[in-house]
């Protein structure tokens, strides 16, 4: 595989790997939230907070991936 | 490939072509203008981005036309406008009660013109001001340009430092060896790896968001891109919820009271 190829490749492999954590991650949170939600329906509002929180801290792993496309894609 | 010169040019990177001569999506090029206001070892600061400064002023002017109609005839059995003023400010309150308590309302100001702020600089990139012809560059939104989101994550933690020397005046750095002085670097990498991720969250959610529209449109047009701004109207909104949110978090966490 010469340079030009593997730097084609690289960046999309970069965003593909990247996403598979993150969307494990999403998964589990969302499933636990609703499990919370199903079981105590009134603490809906309050958990939301809880909710976004490690969602925004699982979603930057998914953006380095990114960020690592557009770096590797020049 | 692998030159750093080559790695870190952005606009190149960021530029999607469609049919041979046609570019779909323009969003890492700014224009740029060069002031002559700094020394050339400060060269970095003499580079504005026109367009994000057009795009943030405009969102600044909105915001302060909605605020004043909004506030124009307060009552007690409020009019339409007095309602929608009403309910963004009790989605902000209820930001900083929920994560501060009581002492939210202290940062109340701070989390609130935030959140509206990033509200209305994100949404303002779905309307369709491409169209305006720039010398370069095009019209984005103003957190899709990476200046923007540094700043406001940057006045996040001067703001925490604020409230957490005037809670707890010098014993606010005491926090640095705690639990353990052994976590002293970690807690000073702290302070720099908090900007960063909320910088880098909310700069590439809306780069993201302008890119896949470009996309799209290559792939197909006005059906696929359409979608796409109905997410990104979505993801426009929880971004700036996060932002807001975590600020929030990280200001009543270091101004809190020791146990």
């Amino acid at each position: 595989m010469d340079a030009a190829a593997a730097g084609l490749i690289s960046g999309p492999l970069a965003v593909g790997l990247a996403s598979i954590g993150p969307g494990i991650g999403i998964g589990m949170l969302t499933a636990a939230y609703f499990n919370a939600v199903a079981r105590q329906p009134e603490v809906q509002g309050n958990l939301l907070i809880y909710f976004f929180i490690p969602l925004a801290m699982v979603e930057l792993l998914g953006l380095f991936g990114f960020i690592t496309f557009i770096l590797a894609k020049g | 490939m692998g030159s750093v010169d080559r790695a870190f040019s952005l606009p190149d990177a960021l530029q999607i072509k469609g049919n041979p001569g046609t570019v779909l999506a323009n969003a890492g090029h700014h224009w740029a203008i060069q002031l002559g206001l700094w020394p050339q070892s400060l060269d970095f600061l003499n580079t504005i981005h026109l367009n994000t400064l057009i795009m943030t002023w405009a969102g600044m002017a909105l915001i302060l036309l909605f605020a004043f109609l909004f506030t124009r005839k307060l009552a007690l059995y409020p009019s339409n406008f007095q309602v929608v003023g009403e309910s963004i400010f009790d989605l902000c309150r209820s930001i900083t009660t929920s994560t501060g308590g009581k002492k939210g309302d202290t940062f109340l100001f701070y989390i609130g013109s935030l959140f509206v702020f990033i509200l209305v600089a994100n949404l303002m990139g779905q309307l369709p001001l491409r169209l305006i012809p720039l010398p370069q560059g095009e019209l984005i939104a103003a957190t899709g340009d990476f200046n923007v989101p540094a700043a406001l994550a940057v006045f996040t933690v001067m703001m925490y430092f604020y409230f957490g020397i005037k809670k707890k005046g010098l014993s606010y750095f005491k926090h640095y060896i705690q639990p353990f002085p052994v976590f002293l670097p970690f807690n000073i990498l702290e302070d720099f790896t908090r900007p960063f991720s909320l910088m880098l969250r909310l700069y590439a959610n809306i780069l993201v968001g302008e890119l896949l529209a470009g996309i799209m449109l290559g792939a197909a047009p006005y059906v696929a891109p359409s979608m796409v701004i109905c997410l990104e109207l979505f993801v426009a909104i929880i971004q700036a919820y996060i932002f807001a949110v975590l600020s929030s978090v990280y200001i009543a966490l270091l101004s809190a009271e020791d146990h």
